[in-house]
């Protein structure tokens, strides 16, 4: 019983003690809340009581006001230039661009080839390879380059400079691009350049063939830009340059260092992406050259093309179609018909499509009757694109070719085509 | 012996009481306890100089695909999204851009390679970082939770709604 007695006693005490802790414990953090409490800040005078931790308080204090004082000098002097805004945290806080900047992507593609064209084997074909950068050399200039390795029919390789441009742009109705680009005849040639991946089917439409009919390359100048056109989403776009060379087939077509004559290609289109159709676009181009080929007399080109163009994520749906006009001087006026059709759709990673093209070459159009491409040339394609990475896709393609004078062509195209 | 044991059985019943007492009370409707999502806005947020107090969705989406590249003060836009994978960005490509990752990538890959498109939008990995980006660069443009945004950036009207407004069209779905 003592024990027991003397067991509760010793266990009370303990828990007295504890009691006694604990209140002492909260008194001392209720009176640190209450002295480091804002309003306390502004009577400091009341802390004088003795105490050393008065002091070390009073010290503090003081230290926050001149750090205060501090932050509101710098405030006040930065103006409006975000140059010297002060940045309140870690990320998001490195937001000014460092010039130049360089992004790089390449392009590439690997062809497998069965045809029934006489003098034509079943081959593997190395694509394009294609190397592209951009860099920002200021807010509003930057460059582009487009450099092609590839192989021609001798199986040699050579680069080639596809685009060099320095493009400047003021704001949204006015951007200037200075070198060499892709001219604005047409929608495919200005969406789409050497890498074969961005375009749906395996190869260009043969209106737009590289080396093909059309000036596909200029040198020169190109400006573009907005129309204030409410919801119709007009664009603009002028170009001057050298214009092509139309020559024999070992002669470069783009005239990059000079010029076949004084006379400079011009070019001028408009362009409509109405807000209420999204992914419609539809527009016209005129371009006009004096083109001066050996032992020719002067002949002007025009070249008119219109496009209606519906491309959504799921649907694609181009059209395009040309006329072109040479009219050698003295003589008579020869016109080109050309137009194609493109409809695809995707399925998840599935895109299958159908083209038909169809070309019509007078057989007395001074230019074209010296390169073997008159007469109606024409034909469907079916394919299948399937794009099994992201970044990579495989495609195979059918081709019928009914071409004047030459045997209907049947092509076969298996490619995988990349970017990196 | 027992003393400890009725203690500690007190004690327990104490903590079990405390504990129940804690919990939220039980929803009346039903459907609540049903995982049902719900949506929260996502507000459209740019910096505080930045005049524009209203957008429209047809703006907005030309804005973000890049179609309009300067305000009308002539200030740069600057396109501020979060990275791949968080609900934010899933909701900008969904209801603005219309379009999958894939997609989105692809459009801008595309657009640098046809000259259109000189840069690509700042990607961030957190909504503070969204904001602090917003508030350095003065054409910057942005989203985030309502919840999330703060003073130091400007919420803007999407057709003349805000944030909140039963008609406002940018919604992120809360599940």
């Amino acid at each position: 019983m003592k024990n027991n007695a003397v067991h509760r006693f010793q266990e009370a005490r303990w828990e007295l003690s504890l009691a006694a802790r604990s209140f002492i414990l909260a008194l001392l953090a209720g009176i640190a809340l209450w002295v480091t409490a804002p309003n306390s800040a502004a009577q400091p005078t009341n802390l004088s009581t003795g105490d050393p931790r008065d002091e070390l308080i009073r010290q503090l204090l003081q230290r926050v006001e001149g750090l205060e004082g501090e932050v509101k000098a710098m405030k006040s002097a930065a103006p409006n230039n975000p140059a010297r805004e002060v940045s309140i945290g870690s990320e998001g806080a490195d937001h000014r661009p460092r010039f130049p900047d360089l992004t790089f992507h390449g392009f590439g593609d690997l062809n497998y080839r069965f045809s029934d064209r006489a003098g034509q084997n079943n081959a593997f074909s190395l694509g394009q390879l294609d190397l592209f950068t951009t860099s920002r050399l200021a807010e509003n200039v930057s460059v582009l380059s487009e450099i092609v390795l590839s192989a021609g029919n001798d199986n040699k390789f050579s680069a080639s400079v596809e685009r060099l441009l320095l493009q400047y742009s003021a704001n949204d109705y006015f951007n200037l691009d200075m070198g060499r680009g892709h001219t604005s005849v047409g929608y495919y040639n200005t969406a789409y350049h050497h890498g074969s991946w961005f375009q749906t089917a395996a190869n260009r439409p043969f209106i737009f063939a590289f080396n093909g009919i059309l000036p596909i390359h200029y040198v020169g100048l190109s400006a573009n830009g907005r129309i204030p056109s409410g919801s119709l989403g007009l664009h603009y776009v002028t170009e001057v340059s050298n214009g092509r060379h139309y020559g024999p087939a070992t002669d470069a077509t783009t005239l990059s260092v000079t010029d076949d004559n004084d006379y400079k290609a011009v070019n001028a289109g408009l362009i409509a992406r109405p807000d209420w159709a999204p992914g419609l676009q539809f527009g016209i181009s005129a371009y006009h050259d004096w083109l001066t080929p050996a032992a020719s007399p002067r002949i002007d080109q025009t070249i008119v093309a219109a496009h209606a163009i519906y491309k959504t994520s799921k649907l694609e749906w181009l059209n395009e179609g040309l006329l072109l006009r040479h009219e050698a001087r003295g003589s008579a006026a020869h016109y080109t018909i050309a137009f194609y059709t493109q409809l695809a759709a995707r399925f998840g990673p599935f895109q299958p499509y159908l083209r038909y093209e169809y070309q019509n070459a007078p057989d007395q159009d001074p230019i074209f009757s010296k390169f073997g491409v008159i007469g109606v040339r024409q034909g469907p394609s079916v394919g299948l694109r399937y794009d099994f990475t992201d970044y990579a896709a495989f495609k195979v393609q059918y081709d019928y070719i009914q071409q004047a004078n030459r045997p209907d062509a049947n092509d076969l195209t298996v490619q995988v085509s990349f970017t990196f | 012996m027992s003393r400890p044991i009725t203690a500690k059985v007190a004690v327990l019943t104490l903590l079990l009481w405390t504990g129940a007492a804690g919990q939220p009370a039980r929803p009346g409707n039903p459907d609540e306890s049903t995982s049902t999502p719900q949506e929260e806005p996502l507000a459209i947020i740019v910096n505080r100089k930045n005049p524009i107090e209203n957008i429209t969705f047809d703006d907005l989406r030309k804005l973000c695909l890049a179609e309009r590249k300067h305000w009308a003060d002539g200030r740069k836009v600057t396109l501020a999204l979060r990275e791949p994978g968080q609900a934010e960005r899933a909701a900008v490509l969904n209801q603005i851009y219309r379009m999958s990752e894939s997609e989105f990538t692809r459009h801008f890959l595309q657009g640098s390679f046809t000259g259109e498109l000189k840069t690509t939008p700042k990607e961030l990995a957190t909504a503070n970082g969204v904001r602090r980006f917003i508030f350095n660069v003065p054409g910057a443009i942005g989203f985030a939770r309502v919840s999330e945004v703060d003073d130091s950036v400007k919420v803007i009207r999407l057709d003349g709604h805000a944030a909140g407004d039963p008609e406002y069209k940018l919604k992120l779905p809360v599940p």
